[in-house]
This record gives C-alpha cells, sequence and structure tokens, in this order.
C-alpha cells in the first residue's frame, strides 16, 4: 500500500505530517469498509449456494454460484464469448463518443441561444421523458442488424442526458464571476472559455458518468432485439435454453465493466476537478 | 490575440500620446436608481447623488447597509447604468468599464478552477499585458501581499482574508488607476486588516490613484481617505461630505489619537447613528 504524500503539492508549506496522518486514517477506514463490504457479497453468495445444495431452491430457475462462477471461467478463456464481449464493448464505445460528444455541444450551443432554446425544449423535453429504448427495434429497422443500429440506441440514451447536463451547468455562471467578466471586458469568445465552460464542467461530468452505463445499456437491449454478435444476444440465448448460470455469469461481466467504466470516469473527474477541493 | 492587441492599444490611448495621462475626474450628475422586481414596485436605491471626484483623491463611502453603496461603485465601473442622470471620467460620459480601472468585489470572484497565480495573470492578460512579463508581475505583487507560497494553490485551499489578498493583488497588478474597493477589508481579522490597510495606503501613496472605497468601519474610513461621503438610509443620498484633514502620510496607529480624527469621528457616527435610528 502507498501513500499519497503528494496529493497536494499547492500546499507544501501547510502542515504536512497532519494531512499524512489524515490521510492514513482514511485509507485504513476505507479498507475496512471495503473488507466489509466484499464480506456481505460472499456471505450472500454462500447462503444461496448452502440453499442450492440442501434443494431449499429450485437451481433449474435460479441457478448456483458455483456453477455461475464456473461458466464465468469457461467465458473468460471462450474466444467465442470474447467476440461477443468485444463486439458490446466496441458499440459502447462508439454510442458514448458519439452521443456524448454531440449532446455536449448541442447543449452548450442552446444555452447560448435563447431563441433556439425557447423553440426547442418542449421537444427536446418530449423526446427526453419517453422511454427511449423503445426505439431500439425501429433503429433495427432502419440500419439493420448490426453494429450500427446498436450504436444508434446508445446514442439516442446518451444524447439527451449529455445535453440537458451540458445546458444546465453553463447556465450556473454566478452573478459575480459575470460582473468580474463584464468587468474585465472580455470577449464572447473568452467568457466562454474562461467562464461558462469551467463552471460548467462539473455538470458535464455527471450527465459523462451516466452516459457510459446508458450507453452500454442501450447496447445491450439492442442486442436483445436483433443481433448477430453481442452480450444481448447470449443473454437470450442462455435463458431460451434455461441456462440460468452461464445466463448469471453474463450478467456478472456486464457488472464489472460497467463498474470498471464507472470508477475510471470518477477517476478522471477526480483529476479534472481538482481545484473543487473534494477528497 | 487580436483581443490582446487591441487592449495594449485601448491602454496606451487611455494614458496619452506622449506618455502622459489623460485626466480621470469622475463627475457623477444627478444619479437616480431603480431596480425592476418582479414582484410589487421597483426598488429605488439610489437617490439624486451628484458627486465629483478630482483624479487621485482617496474617497471612502459610508452607510447603513442596503443604502446603494455597492450600486453606485458599480455605476461607476460601468456594470450598472443609472436609471437616470449620467457619469462622466475624464469629461466622457462612461459606458462600460475602461482598461485603467480596478475593481476589488465585495466577493473575491477568483477563478476557482485557476490557482492563485494563474488568476493574477489572466486579468493580466485582460489587462492587454504582455504574456512574457505576466509571470514576473504575478511573482512580484503575491509577494507583496504575502502569498509568495500560494501561487500554486486553488481557491479553495485559502482561507477567507488570503483570497481578499490575492483580490487585492490582481487588481494591483494592472496599475489601475481608478480603484474601485467594496469593503476589501471586511472579511478580514483585526491583525490582518491593519496590515493590509497599511500596506494598501502605502502601495497607493506610491501610484497616485484614485480610489473609491466602501467600508462600514468609520475609523478606517477616516484614517485612510481624503474625504468620505456618507450616505443615508435607502434611497441613498448624500448626508455628509466631509474632507479628512489629516496629513499624509498616513500613520494608521497614531492618527486615531488626533483631534481631526476624534472630531470627524464623532460627527460621522452621530449622523450614522441617526440614519440607523431612522425608520
Ligand atoms: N441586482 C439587484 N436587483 C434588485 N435589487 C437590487 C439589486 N442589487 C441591489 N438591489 C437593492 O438595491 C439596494 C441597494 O443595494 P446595494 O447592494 O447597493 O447596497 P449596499 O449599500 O452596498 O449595502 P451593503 O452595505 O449591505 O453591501 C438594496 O435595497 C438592494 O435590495
Ligand atoms: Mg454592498
Amino acid at each position: 500500500m502507498t501513500i499519497d504524500v503528494k496529493a497536494n503539492p499547492a500546499v507544501a508549506s501547510s502542515p504536512a505530517p497532519r494531512r499524512m496522518s489524515k490521510n492514513v486514517r482514511f485509507i485504513g477506514g476505507h479498507l475496512g469498509t471495503l473488507s466489509a463490504q466484499i464480506s456481505v457479497g460472499i456471505v450472500a453468495l454462500l447462503l444461496w449456494e448452502l440453499a442450492a445444495h440442501y434443494k431449499l431452491i429450485d437451481t433449474f430457475f435460479v441457478g448456483r454460484p458455483s456453477a455461475m462462477l464456473l461458466a464465468f471461467a469457461g467465458h473468460m478463456t471462450d474466444s467465442v464469448f470474447w467476440g461477443h464481449a468485444v463486439s458490446t464493448l466496441v458499440a459502447t464505445f462508439w454510442g458514448f463518443a458519439i452521443g456524448s460528444t454531440t449532446g455536449t455541444l448541442a447543449g452548450l450551443v442552446l444555452a447560448r441561444s435563447k431563441w433556439l432554446a425557447t423553440l426547442s425544449m418542449p421537444y427536446i423535453t418530449m423526446l427526453n421523458t419517453m422511454p427511449r429504448v423503445a426505439l431500439a427495434p425501429l433503429f433495427i429497422l432502419w440500419f439493420g442488424v448490426g453494429m450500427n443500429s446498436k450504436i444508434a440506441a446508445a446514442v439516442s440514451l446518451v444524447f439527451f442526458i449529455a445535453l440537458i447536463n451540458a445546458m444546465a451547468g453553463s447556465r450556473q455562471l454566478d452573478r459575480d464571476l459575470d460582473d468580474l467578466a463584464r468587468f474585465l471586458r472580455c470577449s464572447e469568445f473568452t467568457r466562454f472559455v474562461h467562464f461558462v465552460f469551467p463552471v460548467a464542467v462539473p455538470s458535464i461530468f455527471a450527465g459523462l458518468r451516466l452516459g457510459v452505463i446508458y450507453s452500454l445499456l442501450g447496447v445491450v437491449v439492442a442486442e436483445m432485439i436483433a443481433a448477430q454478435t453481442g452480450l444481448g444476444l447470449l443473454i437470450t440465448s442462455y435463458t431460451n435454453q434455461f441456462a440460468v448460470s452461464e445466463l448469471f455469469s453474463v450478467l456478472l461481466f456486464l457488472m464489472l465493466v460497467s463498474t470498471l467504466l464507472n470508477t475510471s470516469m470518477e477517476k478522471l473527474e477526480k483529476r479534472l476537478l481538482r481545484w473543487q477541493g473534494r477528497e | 490575440m487580436r483581443e490582446q492587441a487591441a487592449r495594449a492599444v485601448e491602454m496606451s490611448a487611455a494614458r496619452g500620446a506622449a506618455g502622459e495621462a489623460a485626466s480621470l475626474d469622475i463627475d457623477v450628475v444627478d444619479i437616480d436608481h431603480y431596480f425592476r422586481s418582479q414582484s410589487d414596485r421597483p426598488v429605488h436605491a439610489v437617490d439624486d447623488v451628484s458627486l465629483q471626484i478630482p483624479q487621485g483623491q482617496f474617497v471612502a463611502l459610508v452607510g447603513p447597509s442596503g443604502c446603494g453603496k455597492t450600486t453606485l461603485l458599480n455605476m461607476i465601473a460601468g456594470l450598472v447604468e443609472p436609471s437616470s442622470g449620467r457619469i462622466m471620467v475624464g469629461g466622457t460620459p462612461i459606458k462600460g468599464s475602461r482598461p485603467e480601472f480596478g475593481y476589488v468585489f465585495a466577493r473575491d470572484t477568483l477563478l476557482p478552477w485557476r490557482t492563485v497565480r494563474q488568476n493574477v495573470e489572466f486579468v493580466l492578460a485582460m489587462s492587454g499585458v504582455d504574456r512574457r512579463e505576466r509571470a514576473g508581475i504575478a511573482n512580484d505583487w503575491l509577494k507583496r501581499v504575502g502569498l509568495q507560497d500560494f501561487g500554486d494553490a486553488y481557491r479553495y485551499q485559502l482561507s477567507q482574508g488570503m483570497r481578499q489578498r490575492v483580490a487585492i493583488a490582481r487588481t494591483l497588478a494592472t496599475r489601475p488607476r481608478l480603484i474601485l474597493m467594496d469593503e476589501p477589508f471586511a472579511a478580514l481579522d483585526a491583525q490582518t486588516r491593519l496590515i493590509l490597510q497599511n500596506e494598501f495606503i502605502r502601495l497607493w501613496e506610491e501610484t497616485g490613484a484614485t480610489v473609491v472605497f466602501v467600508t462600514h468601519d468609520l475609523t478606517e474610513a477616516i484614517l485612510m481617505s481624503d474625504r468620505v461621503v456618507l450616505m443615508t438610509r435607502r434611497p441613498g443620498r448624500i448626508k455628509i461630505d466631509k474632507l479628512i484633514d489629516l496629513p499624509r502620510p498616513r500613520n494608521l496607529e497614531a492618527d486615531r489619537f488626533t483631534p481631526e480624527f476624534r472630531l470627524s469621528y464623532d460627527q460621522l457616527s452621530d449622523a450614522l447613528r441617526e440614519e440607523l435610528d431612522r425608520l
């Protein structure tokens, strides 16, 4: 275990030892919590396994952890499974990249133009409140079975999340900073780059973090409806075969992937938003 | 970059062709100001104020809370347009702020996503200071306000007093010829306030800039300024306009025991109490 004493080079002259001991305590507490959390999971799995062992539950419908982990291990060495996984992840990446970029840009533009916002807001609200996964079959109709329809389903989810967050964020410049920008006679461009955008970044990031998860959701749903490859397809085919433990193994993989994506976004956010001083 | 070149031209034009500074006499003529409010009738903030401030004078503006001091300052800064009346600077009507103005806002208005040094440099850049000179000037001013070790700190890592010192350093670093200050020392403890008052007075005596200084502290007003303008309760009118006859350079510790200070203080505090008692 390493302790990041250099976490805050800026405060070199503030009492370093106190800071460090606080960090040590923090990490210690964190480890304590983490092991407690893991224990809860293990106990739950054990109970599930015992219940299956003593035939208290019907493994035909609910599977059993040992079988799930065995299936998981099998999947990890199975090139067919990885083919499905890569197909899902690539679509997730593109759905997120396209949806978040266009959504954020659209949000920033709408926040700047009052009349554009007034005209489009009712429609954006309606589209946003509609359960957009219902569009997935339509995308398959439009783009055919394959990568493009999956990406379209993901984009339709991510775009609006990014748009709403970017728009809300760029309205958060407070009076005081606005006065400063005006007093310094900043051009529209400077005002945007040095005031409006930095203020919006935390909100944009909150949108991106959600966007990653929703991109995965959109892709898997599209794959469950119709696909040639992908984990969503695997899920439906295992379900149809009553292979519940294998199904759980795919869900476990998806869970691990989305947790990983979410934590990386959090890490990136923390780095970029160092100036907020949140531990 | 075009923006910056334009600023540099603006600056030298303001200084006059021969390097001779153009007059910055301030002439506030018959100013009235109403703030619109959605619910009831407009708020009458400033009532028929006229005020001539010759170049180089240090004027303190005092009065009950909400009487329109900040509003008056914002109007001189070009941030608020008076409902009626006009403000002339050096004989020309003011529209928008000017590059030779500096403003220390009531709240620190540091950009939280920039370090202390970057904050100073940003204001320098906006004032048309050449990129190569900014770092040197910023370091020099951080040293002058005792923050040389905090150049890389972010806003959240600074105390109120330190933030205010950055705001002062950032403003004075551009060598403004008119300095507007809105209760710049109000958030400080007594010791730090005395240090900064002394420091500011010395820096100001070097520059010969005009100062309009809002404060709630009558002692501070009398000890630092050439003239104290006392406003009535809202809508703010000028109740007392008094020249302070203490020799320069001032001695903030010793001057408070002079008869001139005593007399001025009694007169102003009686008038202020009268305003506070009036309902
Ligand atoms: N943006 C605004 N919109 C509406 N009313 C305002 C606005 N700014 C100020 N006012 C009103 O104008 C009056 C004068 O406000 P101002 O901020 O100038 O007072 P002040 O003398 O600076 O007070 P303080 O000493 O408390 O800072 C107040 O009654 C306030 O409610
Ligand atoms: Mg005020």
